[in-house]
């Protein structure tokens, strides 16, 4: 009886240990998550490294304003799909022609419930990331 | 026994159920979607561009979507996922080719006079730079350069007040490019060191004297902080003590007029200072 | 008898993860089986056969398990992986993406756009210009390099408002307190460039004379 017990015990262990795994996000990511979760969708995980290797840095933060351009600074860009439809912010490429257009839901939103809005996996100051 | 079996029969019941959840969080979803469709379509600021313009290529492509949203809503409630869910994205592809058709004029013009107005402001800190960076680098002056980009930002700044937004765009772009160019060939290859430059040599001895004096200030904190054993705080204020000893022969050679020496006395002494904050404690690398 | 309990009951533990990837493989088939969407070709698929991976030191979190993604969402299977790319691309192990981002443009494993459309190139004015900070107390000297920031960057990303480059003597403010706030360099780096924990990156240029 006594090595079923402890066998027992090193499988909940076992299972604890797994459940416990530290998971961190890629870095770079950007949550976009000011309306979506309260619209009832997923919050927005937009990977930097992703849109790197394929664009360089001023493409997009082109100086622009209103939608034209995004500004380099988590939380200054005001984003909804409404905008995104009508060709601005990731509507300026995700639109059917240059990348796939925003039909495709839950492809950018597929963040877990309740995450924080900002940019990931910073250092550990108070930079942008924090 | 028993309750291990009910337990296992239980976990296998309770999968099935979680299965069929899914099925219901797809409607859900496609509602969703369908009633995203319906307010872009119907209501967004777009489809009333649209609807407000004369593009005709936009409208048919408006009413295409229209058509097919009529469709995506038949197949739903008919229980054709797959199919509302096509006739749903078609319906967005629709709509948003037609608002890209007919472009937001005022925030489009709002948007180029914000830009006008920033590349301007670009070019002016440019032309200041170009000038002191010219003087420093000796370069010889190119003033043909810098009179077409005077022409050019009197020829924009005309366009401008007449609201001609694009072409007032253009011609400030060509003199952003024209001025950038400049100042990357006088300064392409070389380093530019930023320093510290003194108006005189007793605004140097000032300078250095603070500095001294703030790191004599982080030694009580560093001792407060990381309590060192008794030898090492003798040591640290033996460092300090000889700090402050070359900071009065420094003063006095100021005083004296023999800045130069001043200044490596006082160099030194912040050397004894800067250890003494080390000795008790504080990492300094260099 | 116990014992016989006890092994049942690590069976059932130990498939619990399996009962739960039934789920989430069900839902994925009713994603009504969709094709990816289509979208730029990728620039790195291409280079797949050519390039092996270059080091195995570096490990990426998948997606469904990075603590952000749903793994329950179906559509998450049409994102890329990050170890797909990244790991074809010159390693920086432990650093960020842990990809040298310059060596990989300068190098040729990447030739990101320059403009939204390829047909319409616009360029990247690189200017090859070094600034020197000398003012950084014990720590070594800060070398600039532009070319590395101007093949990512165009002048007015820094250069904006007088942001960075005020033309007046002391104009620009930086010093550390800014740059771990976020601002200045703290801006991109520690976001989505390499983090400001990597002093000597930066601080490169050792002293030889007068410390200021």
């Amino acid at each position: 009886m006594n090595d079923a017990k402890s066998l027992l015990r090193w499988g909940w262990l076992f299972g604890c240990w797994f459940a416990v795994m530290p998971a961190q996000a890629e870095y770079g990511d950007v949550i976009l998550n000011k309306y979506a979760e309260l619209r009832g969708m997923r919050p927005v995980i937009f990977p930097h490294w992703f849109h790197r290797i394929r664009f360089r840095c001023k493409v997009c933060h082109n100086g622009k304003e209103d939608g034209y351009g995004f500004i380099m600074r988590a939380g200054s860009n005001d984003i909804n799909m409404a905008k995104i439809v009508d060709g601005r912010y990731c509507g300026l490429c995700h639109n059917g022609e240059i990348a796939w257009s925003p039909e495709n839901c839950d492809i950018c939103h597929s963040g877990l419930p309740g995450l924080q809005p900002g940019i990931q996996r910073g250092h550990e100051t108070k930079g942008p990331a924090k | 026994m028993r309750y291990c079996y009910a337990f296992l029969l239980l976990t296998m019941l309770a999968q099935a159920a979680w299965a069929q959840a899914p099925v219901d969080a797809r409607r859900r979803a496609l509602e969703q979607k369908r009633d995203f469709v319906v307010n872009m379509v119907q209501q967004s600021a777009g489809a009333q561009r649209v609807e407000a313009s004369d593009n005709q290529e936009a409208k048919q492509l408006l009413a295409e979507a229209r058509t097919s949203l009529a469709k995506g809503r038949v197949a739903l409630d008919g229980g054709d996922m797959k199919a509302a869910d096509d006739m749903f994205g078609d319906a967005l592809r629709k709509m948003s080719k037609a608002a890209r058709l007919v472009p937001d004029m005022a925030a489009e013009e709002d948007e180029k006079r914000v830009r006008f107005n920033k590349t301007l402001q670009e070019i002016e800190g440019f032309q200041a730079a170009y000038a002191g960076s010219m003087q420093r680098l000796g370069a010889e002056s190119s003033a043909a350069a810098l009179g077409q980009i005077s022409e050019f930002v009197t020829r924009a700044k005309g366009l401008a007040a007449d609201g001609k937004w694009d072409e007032a765009n253009e011609v400030i772009g060509s003199a952003h490019g024209i001025i950038i160019n400049a100042m990357s060939k006088l300064m392409a290859t070389k380093t530019i060191t930023y320093e510290m430059v003194f108006d005189s040599p007793k605004a140097e001895f000032e300078y250095e004297l603070k500095r001294n004096q703030s790191y004599e200030e982080l030694v009580p904190m560093a001792l407060a902080n990381f309590r060192p054993p008794d030898e090492v705080v003798k040591r640290v204020e033996e460092f300090l003590g000889k700090g402050q000893e070359l900071r009065t022969t420094a003063k006095k050679q100021a005083a004296a007029g023999d800045y130069q020496a001043a200044l490596e006395s006082l160099q030194t002494s912040t050397g004894f200072m800067q250890t003494a904050v080390e000795q008790a404690g504080a990492m300094m690398q260099q | 008898m116990g014992r016989l309990h006890a092994w049942i009951g690590i069976l059932v533990l130990a498939a619990l993860p399996w009962l739960g990837a039934c789920s989430e493989r069900q839902l994925a088939r009713i994603a009504f089986d969709r094709a990816p969407p289509p979208s730029l070709p990728d620039p790195l698929r291409e280079k797949l056969t050519e390039r092996k991976p270059v080091d195995v030191s570096r490990q990426w979190l998948p997606l469904s398990r990075d603590g952000l993604h749903d793994p329950a969402n179906p559509w998450l299977k049409f994102k890329q992986q990050p170890v797909e790319a990244l790991s074809l691309l010159p390693p920086d192990p432990g650093v960020g993406n842990q990809v040298l981002w310059v060596d990989a443009i300068e190098d040729g494993y990447i030739n990101p756009r320059t403009s939204f459309t390829e047909q319409d190139p616009d360029g990247m004015l690189v200017m090859d210009m070094d600034i020197m900070r000398v003012n950084t107390s014990i720590m070594p000297m800060v070398k600039f390099p532009h070319r590395a920031h101007t093949i990512w960057l165009d002048c007015d990303n820094c250069h904006r408002n007088n942001i960075i480059f005020k033309p007046q003597r002391y104009g620009t403010k930086i010093n550390m307190f800014m740059v771990l706030n976020g601002e200045k360099c703290g801006q991109c780096h520690g976001a989505v460039s390499f983090p400001v924990t990597e002093c000597y990156r930066c601080h490169s240029v050792k002293r030889t004379g007068i410390i200021r």
